[in-house]
């Protein structure tokens, strides 16, 4: 039975957007039982749908025309009470990041509680008793516990399943679920999707997946709609969507996530340019009012990477890759060990002395919106590094024109600001940045994480071929096992500061030691991991 | 070029802005507009505003001109809202840059400096400087960024303690740049916009500073100013209520303006708020 059906949706832009309709003609149905996939890329309007059949649009936006019918309803004609009895009860609704969606001042106990409440259950004791259910049953250890933590106290997959008990306080008929699991590791990121598959069959529910990733919508989909601009290029079983693709857009989006190695390559057996041993460095933070609660970013940590050669770093957020990077480019200073750039040793020297050196390493920002310098026009960002080096006016502005031209970007961008510019060409800015001064290391710190697939795939190439050209060395941090293996010689793996596996990309995939390694390339969320898809060396 | 269309687009901050250009183009011309100096004794005293056209604000116990009064008064007021708003600046900035910047223990040396001169109440600190001082523009200007510059330093060092974190920032220190050019190229124009609308605060404060202290009889006695006006006609409040109404209607009028202005740059520069 049709539960859901959404009819010629048409959602209209103000003027001036880049296009006239965030959706435009949206037809779609649901049936109980049923998980649709809705996956399109950033600003493909895939949110708006979850919007609009909330009645939640975004102020100026309002339907144009279309019919949204729920259990053969039209929605159109409730009142914003007859919503608002639906909302959180019959159709609930699961967001992407958990920790803005709990209140950070309320127990989750007591916001669970509060849902209950809002719609009606009188007694408190039944209140509890659904509460404490709720949490056993979205598997949270000792729900009794728990009920009485604050958000913050809780783990980013934890408050994900304290957000889904929410979602369910009342069995909704429809769940809704937006992009539920991008900002979680991918452990748990397997975890939540096994748990909302788990809940899903369970109590019969239709669930509205809506993500940008391929590989989530393997992993739980039924059926699956493409997006791309608001408008539907491609609708059917998920079977027949991921294995013959007929929409040219749908294919390109699909070879993005099953992307060979970019050019397989030879062994490298360059000069060592880039070697630490023994780094250590540890975090204290206040832990109540005389407490210190310290933590070991970094224990022992040796790597090296030679002339040409691509070294992944590969862990979970709190593995301590991104403080390996910040120490590797001396961001921060470590408090133990060495560095050594181009065979000199670094890890000890004043920031004074440290400066001539640093043409020599560059870095790669994760965020292509908070790295770049908004009130600084493009040409005067790339110009920067040259500048300082001493360069003439003249000089620096010629390089940052061939810079611009290298990495893609039209002339024109050199008179520009940033925030005219897409995620994927502001890092193209970031790269020409760091080009600038011709480094022979580059450390790209999760430089394609904020990315679509489509823009990560482009921005990868780029690295690829600009590291042939010029001979660069990469250290290439990041948490996506599949965006390493596809430009990485070697990769590292790390777990609590630690190096736990360190080896040829190819030989790690096949044959990794560590149970953790083991575990991270398990959790690539496809339906039993297919390695053939990352086929690598041979 | 947004900032000023969102800015000229607010009904108050426009007024104001236009009625502070207009007070200052009068001040700058006082000395063509009235034929006499303003201490000038030329008409009979305590003449009511609209009854002799040659002085159609009227004239004080000593019968001195109203108008030209508040012309010069104008002067002085603007002076010293003016100076003492740009040598707070320049305090402020300099503490908060080195402070935020820097940090550590540099930045603790300078926060209890800052906060010693916080706790002192700051009307008292203002007078009793100006005293020891001797009253002239000078050291009433210098009077006032004392008291005033913590503020602004701790704005500028909260400021500069987010900009640092920032990825473009970072990116400064990793090609080289100085801590000096970093500050100048990189974190300062991010900052500006804040720090502009505090300052046209501290710039009302200072006019208000400058009446009170006027009218405690610290001014310069040189220079005819708001403050003196009213103390010197306090006397006469139920006899001739003008002479000290004309010039308390003039210091708020001025004070009003200026918060005026601070608003409306406080909304134009908020990104993202239809007006």
């Amino acid at each position: 039975m049709t539960l859901l059906s959404v009819e010629h949706l048409r959602i209209a832009l103000p003027a001036g957007a880049d296009r006239s309709h965030a959706l435009y003609d949206l037809s779609l149905q649901l049936r109980s039982g049923e998980c649709l996939c809705v996956v399109g890329e950033s600003g493909s309007g895939k949110s708006m749908l979850a919007k609009a059949l909330l009645r939640q649009l975004p102020v100026p936006l309002t339907l144009e025309s279309g019919r949204l019918v729920f259990r053969q309803e039209d929605l159109a004609a409730r009142s914003e009470a007859g919503m608002r009895a639906l909302r959180g009860r019959a159709i609930s609704m699961v967001f992407q990041e958990p920790m803005s969606a709990l209140n950070p001042l309320l127990r989750v106990g007591e916001q669970i509680d509060e849902t209950l409440r809002a719609h009606g259950v009188q007694s408190g004791a039944e209140r509890r008793r659904r509460v404490l259910d709720l949490l056993g049953y979205v598997g949270l250890p000792d729900p009794e516990r728990l009920r009485l933590a604050y958000p913050f106290e809780l783990s980013g997959g934890q408050r994900q399943r304290v957000v889904i008990a929410m979602a369910l306080a009342f069995d909704p008929a429809l769940l809704i679920a937006d992009e539920p699991t991008s900002a979680l590791d991918v452990t748990t990121q397997a975890q939540i999707l096994d748990l909302l598959r788990k809940i899903q069959q369970d109590k019969g529910m239709a669930l509205l997946f809506i993500t940008h990733d391929f590989a989530v919508v393997e992993a739980i989909a039924d059926r699956v709609l493409v997006l791309e601009q608001g408008r539907v290029v491609e609708q059917g079983s998920a079977q027949q969507v991921l294995r013959a693709p007929q929409a040219a857009y749908t294919r390109q989006l699909l070879a993005a996530v099953r992307a060979q190695p970019l050019a397989p390559r030879a062994r490298v057996d360059g000069a060592v340019v880039l070697k630490a041993e023994q780094l250590g460095k540890v975090f204290s933070s206040r832990n109540g009012w005389w407490g210190r609660r310290t933590t070991q970013a970094l224990d022992a940590v040796a790597v090296q990477l030679r002339e040409g050669e691509t070294l992944g770093v590969v862990g979970e957020s709190g593995s301590g890759k991104s403080t390996l990077g910040r120490c590797l480019v001396r961001l921060l200073r470590a408090d133990s060990g060495q560095i050594q750039w181009l065979g000199q040793d670094v890890a000890g020297l004043p920031e004074g002395r440290l400066r001539p050196l640093r043409s020599q390493v560059q870095m790669i920002f994760q965020d292509p919106f908070a790295s770049l310098n908004p009130r600084q026009t493009v040409g005067r960002i790339i110009m920067t590094g040259p500048l300082v080096e001493g360069r003439s006016q003249a000089d620096a502005e010629q390089r940052a024109r061939a810079l611009l031209e290298r990495v893609g970007l039209p002339a024109t961008a050199f008179e520009r600001y940033p925030h005219e510019f897409s995620g994927g060409q502001r890092q193209r800015i970031g790269i020409a940045r760091a080009l600038a001064v011709e480094p022979k290391v580059l450390i790209a710190d999760e430089c394609v994480s904020a990315l679509d697939a489509l823009i990560q795939v482009q921005i990868l190439e780029l690295l690829e071929s600009l590291q042939r050209q010029l001979k660069l060395s990469i250290v290439f941090i990041t948490h996506d096992l599949r965006v390493a293996a596809r430009l990485c010689d070697r990769i590292a793996v790390m777990q609590h500061g630690q190096v736990v596996e360190q080896g040829d990309t190819a030989a790690l995939f096949s044959d990794a030691r560590h149970p953790y390694t083991r575990s991270l390339l398990q959790c690539v969320p496809t339906r039993g991991v297919n390695l053939e898809d990352y086929a690598l060396y041979d | 070029m947004v900032v000023f269309k969102r800015f000229i687009r607010q009904p108050s901050a426009l007024a104001g802005a236009v009625f502070l250009l207009l007070l200052a183009a009068l001040a700058t011309a006082a000395p063509w507009l009235t034929d006499s100096s303003p201490w000038e004794m030329n008409t009979q005293p305590m003449l009511a505003p609209f009854h002799d056209a040659s002085h159609w604000l009227g004239s004080d116990l000593l019968g001195r001109d109203l108008g030209s009064g508040l012309l010069y008064g104008a002067r002085v007021s603007l002076a010293v809202g003016v100076l003492a708003s740009l040598s707070t600046l320049l305090v402020g900035l300099l503490v908060g840059a080195i402070a935020g910047y820097f940090g550590g223990w540099l930045d603790g040396v300078l926060m209890r400096i800052a906060e010693f001169f916080q706790i002192i109440p700051q009307l008292v600190l203002a007078v009793i400087l100006v005293a020891v001082l001797e009253p002239s523009l000078g050291s009433i200007v210098l009077a006032i960024s004392l008291v005033a510059w913590p503020g602004v330093a701790r704005l500028v060092r909260s400021e500069f303690l987010t900009l640092r974190q920032r990825e473009f920032v970072q990116a400064a220190r990793v090609l080289g740049q100085s801590p000096w050019g970093i500050i100048r190229e990189q974190i300062l124009p991010n900052a500006l916009a804040p720090l502009l609308v505090t300052m046209t605060f501290v710039m009302a404060t200072a006019i208000l500073t400058e009446a009170a202290l006027a009218f405690l009889g610290l001014s310069d006695p040189e220079a005819m100013s708001w403050g003196y006006m009213i103390n010197a006609s306090r006397g006469l409040l139920r006899d001739a209520w003008w002479m000290s109404f004309l010039p308390g209607l003039a210091i708020v009028l001025c004070v009003l303006a200026v918060n005026r202005v601070g608003e409306g740059l406080r909304v134009a520069f908020e990104p993202g708020r239809s007006l």
